[in-house]
C-alpha cells in the first residue's frame, strides 16, 4: 500500500508526464489537448493512451516523410527506425544522394518528371526537400560511382529540356547506408553552395570535385582577409573593373601566353603587356609570372568568398 | 517559326568568368544556323542565354522583332534537345511523346493530335506503342527530338544531341535531322564541337572560341576562305597543314621560302603578300591540294618539294601520306591507287593557288 507522500509523489510525476506527453502531442497533431480529470484512479491508464497515441505518431506516414527526415537529420532514431521497420526499408543497402535546385519558379511539377524518369528502378525516391529543392535516392544497385555524372546529366538535361528550367544538380561520391544519407545530403548541399559560389558556368557539381574552391570555403574570414592584406597590402583591389577581369580572365585562359592573349583581345601586344604592368605596379604582382599568377587567382577566389559571405554577391541575395 | 537577333550578347558569372564576349548574330526565319567550336568556347552558354535558361549580362536578344531578355523561358515558345535526354522507361513512345504536354496540362485531343503529327513527321507512327527498350539508338533519339517538336515551338535548339551515338549511327542521324529540318521548316540553332557535322548540316556556321566569335558563314565559305588560323585549323578534317614560311619579294615576283625549299607565290596572291617582304607568315595548305601524282607534279613545277613518307593510311577511297616538312607535320590526301610507302623519299606538288596565307602575329588572313 502506498503512503500519502508516495501518493502524492507519484500524482507529481504523473502529471509532470502528462504535461510532457501533452506537449508532444500537440507538436505532433497541432491540436491542443486537455485532460478532465474525474477518475484520479484512471490517471495511468489515460498516460498509457497518450504514450500509446504518441508512438503510433511517431512513425512515418510515408516513405518520402520519413526520407525528407533522414535526409534533413532531423529527427529522433526511434522514429527513424520505426518508419524503416514500418516502410519494410532496409537498414543494410547502400544508396546514392543527388541535389536538384530549381531556380526559377513554375507550374510543372518537378516531382513528376524524375519519379517518371526514375520509376522503372524501384530503389529511388525522389523527396521534396522546400519550395526549390529535390533530392533523389537511389540505391547503389542501380548506381555506381562512375555513372553518377552521367545521372546527373540525365536529370539537368531532362528537366531543362521538358520543363524549361534553370536548374543545378549536386550529388555526393560515397554510398551509403540510409541512416546515414543526411551525410551525403549535406556534402550535395555543400557541392551545391561553392559550386554556385566559385563555378556558377557550370551546372553539375560533385563533392569530390570542388578543387581548391572546397579549400577556400572552409577556410574563416579573418584568414580570407588576412590573405589579402598580405598579398596586396594597402594596394587590395576593392573591385576588379570589368576591364581588368577580362584581360587577366584572358591571359589565365591562354596560359600566361601574351602573343595568344593579344590576338583574342584584339589587343597590340604592346597594349597588352602595358596593361599587365599596370596590374603590376597597383597590386604588386606580376602576373606574367607563374607564382605570382598563381597568388592571384587565389586571391581572386578568396575575394570572390568574402563578398558572397558579406553579402554583395548576387548569389549571396 | 522565327527569326532571331542577339546584339552584342555577353555573359559575365558573379565570379567574374567571361563566357560569351560580344555576340552579333542575326538569324532568319527557317535558318539551320550551327554554334561550332572546342569545349569551353561559349556555345552552350549561348544556346542557354537564347532559351532563358541564363541571363543575358548585357546586349539583346529579339525574337521576331521582340525583345526577349527579360521573358520566362516558358513564354519564349522554345524547345530544346540533349544529348542525355533520357526516354522514360516504363511508357510507350506515344506517352514519352505526349508527356510534356500532359505536364502542361495541354487537353486529350490535342495532345493526340500533336503526338500523331509528330510520329508521322519522324516516321515513329508504327512504333507508338513500344517502350524504349524495344528500339534501336537512333529510333531512340527520334523520341527525343519527337518530344520537342510537339511542342511546335518557334526555335529549336539542340545541344550535341548526337555526341553520345556511335559513328555509324551518327552519320545516320545526321542525315535524319537534315530530313527532318526540310519537312518542319524549322529555325534550328544547333550546337557541337564536331566540324564535320557542323558543315554537313548547317546553312550557316559561327565559328565561336573562347567565347568570341571567330567567323560567320556558309560551310562553302569558312572552307575556302577562313578569315584566320583558328578557322582554318578547325574546320576541315584532316586539319589544313601550315608551315612557316619566309616571303621575299622581288619586283612583281613574290616567293615563299619553307626550309631549304622556295615556292613562287602565285599572282593573285602576291600583291597582299608583298608588305610582307623579308618577314615570316603562316601558310596554310589543305591536304587534298597536296599531290603526288605526276601529272600535277609537272604542271606545279615552281611548287615542288621533297619529304620522307613516315606514316601511310589506307582508308579505302583515299589514302593519307603523313610526312615531316619545314619543321612541321603534314598530310597529304591521295589517291588509293599511289605507289608511295613509308620510308619512301617523294615528290609532292603543292597547288599554291588554293593556298592560305596568315599574319603570324594577329593570325588574321592575309590572303585565302
Amino acid at each position: 500500500m502506498k503512503t500519502n507522500q508516495e501518493t502524492s509523489e507519484s500524482k507529481i510525476k504523473n502529471d509532470q508526464e502528462l504535461k510532457i506527453l501533452l506537449a508532444r502531442l500537440k507538436e505532433k497533431t497541432g491540436i491542443e489537448f486537455s485532460i478532465k480529470k474525474q477518475n484520479p484512479s484512471g490517471e495511468e491508464e489515460t498516460l498509457n493512451q497518450i504514450r500509446t497515441l504518441l508512438s503510433v505518431q511517431n512513425t512515418p506516414a510515408d516513405r518520402e516523410t520519413l526520407l525528407r527526415h533522414l535526409l534533413a537529420g532531423d529527427s529522433d532514431p526511434s522514429y527513424l527506425l520505426n518508419g524503416l521497420k514500418k516502410l519494410h526499408i532496409s537498414e543494410k543497402e547502400d544508396h546514392f544522394v543527388f541535389l536538384i535546385e530549381i531556380r526559377q519558379d513554375t507550374d510543372i511539377s518537378i516531382e513528376t518528371i524524375l519519379k517518371n524518369l526514375f520509376l522503372a528502378s524501384g530503389t529511388s525516391s525522389v523527396v521534396r526537400m522546400d519550395r526549390s529543392r529535390f533530392a533523389l535516392v537511389t540505391g547503389s544497385g542501380r548506381e555506381t560511382e562512375e555513372n553518377l555524372h552521367e545521372t546527373a546529366q540525365v536529370i539537368y538535361e531532362t528537366l531543362t529540356a521538358e520543363a524549361m528550367l534553370n536548374v543545378s544538380v549536386s550529388y555526393a561520391v560515397l554510398p551509403r547506408k540510409i541512416t546515414c544519407v543526411s551525410d551525403s545530403f549535406r556534402e550535395a548541399a555543400l557541392a551545391l553552395k561553392i559550386g554556385d559560389i566559385f563555378y556558377a558556368q557550370n551546372h553539375i557539381f560533385s563533392y569530390d570535385r570542388l578543387g581548391i574552391a572546397g579549400l577556400i570555403y572552409e577556410l574563416p574570414e579573418p584568414v580570407c582577409r588576412n590573405y589579402l592584406k598580405e598579398v596586396f597590402g594597402k594596394n587590395e583591389p576593392k573591385e576588379m573593373d570589368e576591364e581588368t577581369s577580362h584581360i587577366v580572365s584572358a591571359f589565365f585562359d591562354n596560359g600566361l601566353n601574351i602573343a595568344e592573349t593579344s590576338r583574342q583581345l584584339y589587343m597590340h601586344r604592346n597594349t597588352l603587356v602595358y596593361r599587365l604592368e599596370k596590374i603590376s605596379r597597383s597590386t604588386g604582382l606580376d602576373i606574367r609570372k607563374f607564382d605570382d599568377a598563381v597568388t592571384w587567382k587565389i586571391a581572386v577566389m578568396i575575394h570572390t568568398y568574402l563578398k558572397y559571405k558579406s553579402g554583395t554577391s548576387s548569389i549571396a541575395q | 517559326m522565327a527569326s532571331l537577333k542577339l546584339e552584342n550578347i555577353c555573359k559575365q558569372y558573379p565570379n567574374g568568368f567571361q563566357a560569351v564576349k560580344d555576340f552579333n548574330l542575326e538569324i532568319q526565319d527557317r535558318e539551320f544556323i550551327i554554334f561550332v567550336g572546342p569545349s569551353g568556347c561559349g556555345k552552350s552558354t549561348t544556346l542557354r542565354m537564347i532559351a532563358g535558361l541564363e541571363d543575358i549580362s548585357s546586349g539583346t536578344l529579339e525574337i521576331d522583332g521582340k525583345v526577349m531578355n527579360d521573358v520566362e523561358p516558358k513564354d519564349r515558345d522554345i524547345a530544346m534537345v540533349f544529348q542525355n535526354y533520357a526516354l522514360y522507361p516504363h511508357m510507350t513512345v506515344y506517352e514519352n511523346m505526349a508527356f510534356g504536354l500532359k505536364l502542361r496540362k495541354i487537353p486529350k485531343a490535342e495532345i493526340d493530335q500533336k503526338v500523331r503529327e509528330a510520329a508521322q513527321i519522324l516516321d515513329l507512327d508504327k512504333l507508338l506503342d513500344r517502350k524504349p527498350k524495344a528500339l534501336s539508338g537512333g529510333q531512340r533519339q527520334r523520341v527525343a527530338m519527337g518530344r520537342a517538336i510537339v511542342r511546335k515551338p518557334k526555335v529549336f535548339l539542340m545541344d550535341e544531341p548526337l555526341s553520345n551515338l556511335d559513328a555509324k549511327l551518327r552519320v545516320q542521324m545526321r542525315i535524319e535531322i537534315s530530313k527532318l529540318h526540310d519537312r518542319l521548316g524549322a529555325t534550328i540553332i544547333y550546337v557541337t564541337h564536331d566540324q564535320t557535322e557542323a558543315m554537313t548540316l548547317g546553312t550557316r556556321i559561327v565559328v565561336m572560341k573562347d567565347g568570341l566569335v571567330q567567323q560567320v558563314d556558309t560551310p562553302h565559305v569558312l572552307y575556302e576562305k577562313p578569315c584566320n588560323l583558328f578557322v582554318a585549323g578547325f574546320i576541315g578534317s584532316p586539319q589544313m597543314n601550315f608551315m612557316d614560311v619566309r616571303i621575299s619579294a622581288d619586283g612583281d615576283k613574290v616567293t615563299a621560302q619553307a626550309g631549304d625549299h622556295t615556292l613562287i607565290v602565285p599572282v593573285t596572291k602576291a600583291a597582299a603578300l608583298k608588305p610582307y617582304n623579308g618577314k615570316t607568315v603562316i601558310m596554310g595548305i589543305r591536304p587534298e591540294d597536296v599531290y603526288d601524282s605526276q601529272m600535277m607534279i609537272d604542271t606545279n613545277k615552281d611548287s615542288i618539294i621533297k619529304a620522307n613518307i613516315k606514316v601511310y593510311e589506307l582508308l579505302g577511297a583515299e589514302v593519307f601520306l603523313y610526312f615531316d616538312f619545314a619543321g612541321t607535320q603534314m598530310t597529304a590526301r591521295v589517291d588509293p591507287r599511289t605507289t608511295a610507302k613509308a620510308g619512301d623519299t617523294v615528290s609532292f606538288a603543292l597547288d599554291m593557288q588554293k593556298t592560305h596565307f596568315f599574319d603570324k602575329e594577329t593570325e588574321k588572313v592575309i590572303v585565302n
